[in-house]
């Protein structure tokens, strides 16, 4: 389950969304109908059997707040809603948020359930995500780049991929930032738009995403001295006139962001700004672009501070100012 | 995942009257039917949706429909049988016989109801199928377990008498019948899938699959054939008790679609209402098909001996396929002309598919695949390998050189760029991981390199309990991040390796020995890929003991060209020009 246990504040969210998502995806389902996942509005029978069944020490969290989270969910399954709603009352302390667009929405209210729209997995999401990487992911022995530029820290976002399937709620939110921006703009989210993506990790990144939204992606076999370009299209020229977004699993510098859009523009397409798993707020090469939808940003102070980031190379003198 | 298959089907409209015959007193016609209904799988319950009989005073009728049922039960192993009554099932003769000429009042009839309906109970009886009540309402239910479902049948003959009329529904009579079989378990039954099933269609649909906002005016029972008002209230009651499906006959035609008030989308009901399986309707059917000059058509209906109709009078009867999911789907029908469209549809599905293109009455609600056993398996390497021709991207042509594995290569991307070829791709290595036991057993799924990457992420989450994580193909990196392979607490004894093409296999066992040296850990090695490209699909043992198997959803050799065309898969499968080389 999808969780955020937020033990300072006291607080337990659900996002029904992700978890109908997640639960799609265990029962295949989306193989055939190959529907865009995020588009999924109705909680399906499945999931309200695994939600009843989880969380099962509620005792554990008695004084807690437990936050359901409605947003895009919209209908249920017959034959479901006594028991979904009999399994909300008995959540401690539980406040609904985003529900009015739910069909039982009435119902709930007559049952006396609180109401908080401030209530928000996304932004439940910033200070879970924040702890994930600072508690998991860095790697203080540091990183010595293939450019010979020195890292204090290693951020290994790796390992999420490799946590189980923990990387399905760091896409979840990027997904949501990004269906969120696509409905103000009224674009259609499909049309002429693809990932394109060029790390290993950016590749699971543009792969997830790509089943949730319903793009294409384009990858190119890392970027090095000679990229090996396989794309077929490119050659045929019939995406000349598409648009790009650039996933990436982390922006600092932004330089590989640079090299990538370079090479789609080179090969006639559009890139409209990036998207990913992390982005330290240290370059301001994103900022042209509408499009910058990462799951974690940290701010150039956080970065320092919180994740103990510095970039340096053998040419820097010893106390530069502008590192430490 | 428990299944189950129930056959609904309603006005048989059995007669012994000369030359007014049902069809399923035709033996060709009842041997085709149960031939049919034999090649599907979990099929254990059948609903009959009243006007078993076409006249309720003929005993003798009842009789045929007895040796019918008793047939379909021995040679089809049917479990259950649910009936309910039809107008046509109503003895008026009896009726009459009480009141001489003079109509019965309508709020009269019920105290003739064991009268009207006598050799109706007297049938059920004899074929001791269920009765729960004699006096209208909820007449007679099953309770069928794994998946779990209530089946109840509701009288809507209450005010049939001497005369026809519209269907009405003893609504005291059902109020208790609920009660009685709901309250005193009412958490018991909480999970089950309830289908009301009753003779008259309540509402009409102008088309299928439609949604109806009802408004709770007469209006729409105006067009139904049932009592508008007294169905409201019915509608009500079985909404109380959590009953959203509701599943009818009478009108000879069939269709589904969903009704809701304005109020509650939670109020909804989905209907269904299955054509008759007795009355023959060909004769009218050929001669509209001949009036239209449809030759095709009615060529197609005497090539296939079968039967249909038009403009509303369908004969057909529903499969529908239950899964402990919460499915509920229907799934085939036997022939159909659709009103208004001309729609045609045969006996099995896979045609049926391809003659409506998918323009089926499937209720918009929770719809999980059902294994079709009777579906073909797909041929992966057939459509796959279409793609490559179709596309060209078998590139830069194939020379009859050996060792010309660099001068031939599949360019695979376009498979990596297009949604829908990726989750062909997954649905493929989705088949592979569940029938092959190697596969399913592995503890460790691995993407190598970008392309392997891809593939991990389109099927990571179908496996959500296995270990994932992928290697570059270049291995200078992987040591240092690679936290599940390493992990001292983690037992792995089988991989499996997911990439785009094996060639010769040297990548992937270069990596293999690379892991195998740290970890010592495992000793089946599966690679499944989309294509294996290698000259005999061998690759040479790891290091110590473990061993590879190759899962390719399509095979190509192209590394090694025994030379002459005829040998050749390139020239053979027509995926590039050969160009022919000569050495001098």
């Amino acid at each position: 389950m999808f969780e955020i246990i937020d033990e300072s504040k006291k607080q337990y969210m659900i996002s029904l969304h992700l978890e109908e998502i997640r639960m799609a995806l265990e029962l295949k389902k989306h193989i055939d109908d190959q529907s865009r996942l995020f588009s999924q509005e109705t909680l399906n029978k499945s999931c309200v059997d695994y939600l009843i069944n989880l969380p099962r020490n509620l005792d554990k969290y008695a004084d807690y707040e437990f936050c359901v989270d409605f947003e895009h969910i919209k209908y249920m399954a017959p034959n479901t809603k006594q028991r979904f709603l009999k399994w909300l009352q008995k959540l401690p302390n539980v406040k609904i948020s985003h529900c009015k667009n739910f069909e039982h929405y009435e119902e709930i209210k007559k049952m006396g359930i609180g109401e908080n729209d401030t209530l928000n997995y996304r932004s439940a999401f910033n200070d879970y995500g924040k702890k994930y990487i600072i508690d998991r992911c860095c790697d203080s022995q540091g990183h010595t780049t293939q450019t010979g530029t020195e890292l204090g820290i290693y951020i290994d976002l790796k390992r999420i991929i490799n946590d189980n399937i923990e990387m399905l709620r760091w896409c979840y939110v990027i997904a949501y930032d990004l269906n969120n921006y696509f409905s103000l703009v009224d674009d259609e989210p499909e049309k002429n738009n693809l990932f394109f993506c060029h790390t290993m990790n950016g590749s699971y990144i543009a792969g997830i995403l790509s089943q949730l939204l319903g793009y294409n992606l384009v990858y190119v076999d890392h970027l090095g001295p000679y990229n090996k370009l396989n794309k077929v299209d490119f050659y045929k020229g019939k995406s000349r006139s598409e648009e790009f977004i650039i996933i990436a699993d982390m922006i600092c510098q932004g330089n590989e962001f640079l090299r990538a859009k370079n090479i789609v523009e080179y090969l006639g397409g559009t890139v409209k700004g990036s998207a990913g798993i992390l982005k330290l707020d240290i370059s301001n090469v994103l900022n042209p672009y509408q499009i910058k939808f990462f799951s974690i940003n940290f701010t150039p102070e956080e970065a320092v501070n919180e994740l103990g980031y510095s970039i340096r190379s053998k040419l820097c003198p010893d106390k530069c100012a502008e590192c430490s | 995942m428990a299944l189950r298959k129930i056959m609904h089907m309603a006005d048989m409209h059995i007669s012994n009257k000369a030359g007014d015959k049902s069809l399923l007193q035709k033996e060709k016609y009842v041997e085709d039917l149960i031939e049919s209904l034999k090649e599907i799988e979990d099929l254990d319950t059948i609903i009959i949706g009243g006007d078993i009989v076409d006249k309720g005073g003929n005993e003798n009728a009842y009789e045929i429909v007895g040796e019918f049922i008793e047939r379909i039960r021995d040679e089809l192993d049917i479990k259950h049988i649910l009936c309910v009554p039809g107008n046509h099932d109503v003895n008026r003769n009896a009726l009459m016989g009480i009141s001489g000429d003079k109509n019965i009042k309508s709020d009269e009839l019920w105290k003739y109801y064991d009268v009207k309906l006598k050799y109706y109970w007297k049938f059920l009886e004899n074929m001791n199928l269920s009765v729960f009540s004699r006096s209208g309402g909820v007449v007679s239910y099953e309770i069928l377990k794994n998946p779990n479902i209530i089946l109840l049948g509701i009288d809507s003959t209450d005010r049939i008498g001497i005369t026809d009329g519209y269907g009405f529904i003893n609504l005291k009579e059902m109020k208790d019948g609920l009660k009685k079989i709901f309250e005193e378990s009412k958490e018991k039954y909480q999970d089950y899938i309830k289908i009301a099933v009753l003779h008259h269609r309540p509402i009409v649909y102008e088309s299928n699959s439609q949604t109806i906002i009802e408004n709770n005016s007469n209006e729409i029972g105006l067009y139904g054939t049932c009592d508008s008002e007294n169905w409201q209230k019915a509608r009500k009651l079985l909404l109380e008790y959590d009953i959203h499906y509701v599943w009818t006959g009478h009108v000879h035609g069939t269709q589904s679609g969903q009704v809701r008030s304005f109020d509650s989308l939670h109020d909804q009901i989905n209907y269904s209402t299955v054509g008759s399986i007795g009355i023959d309707f060909s004769k009218e059917l050929k001669t509209r098909l001949t009036q239209e000059k449809d030759k095709d058509l009615l060529d197609k209906l005497e090539e296939l001996k079968c039967y249909g109709s038009l403009n509303g009078n369908h004969n057909s009867y529903n499969i529908w396929t239950i899964s402990d999911e919460g499915l509920v789907r229907e799934e085939q029908y036997k022939y159909i002309i659709d009103e208004g469209n001309r729609r045609w549809c045969l006996w099995n599905v896979k045609d049926f598919e391809e003659e409506t293109e998918g323009d089926c009455n499937v209720f918009d609600i929770e719809v999980m695949d059902v294994p079709d056993n009777n579906k073909e398996p797909e041929d992966y390497e057939e459509k796959i390998l279409g793609i490559v021709r179709e596309q060209g991207l078998y590139r830069t042509g194939h020379y009859h050189w050996k060792n010309s594995a660099r001068l031939n290569w599949i360019d695979t991307s376009y498979f990596f760029q297009h949604r829908e070829m990726m989750f062909y791709i997954a649905k493929g290595f989705n088949e592979l991981f569940e029938k092959e036991k190697k596969l399913k057993d592995v503890d460790c799924i691995i993407g190598l390199g970008i392309k392997g990457t891809i593939l991990l992420s389109y099927i990571r989450f179908l496996f959500p309990k296995k270990k994932c994580t992928y290697i570059p193909e270049n291995k200078n990196e992987y040591v240092r991040y690679e936290t599940v392979l390493f992990d001292e607490s983690t037992e792995i004894s089988s991989i499996a390796v997911l990439t785009d093409v094996v060639h010769s296999g040297n990548t992937v066992k270069a990596l293999a020995n690379e892991v195998y040296k740290k970890t010592k850990k495992f000793q089946n090695i599966s690679v499944v890929s989309i294509f294996d490209s290698t000259p005999d699909g061998i690759i040479a043992e790891v290091s110590g003991q473990a061993k590879f198997t190759l899962y390719p959803l399509a095979k190509l050799k192209v590394t090694d060209c025994p030379g002459g065309c005829e040998n050749c898969q390139i020239y053979t499968r027509k995926l590039a020009n050969v160009i022919e080389y000569k050495e001098d």
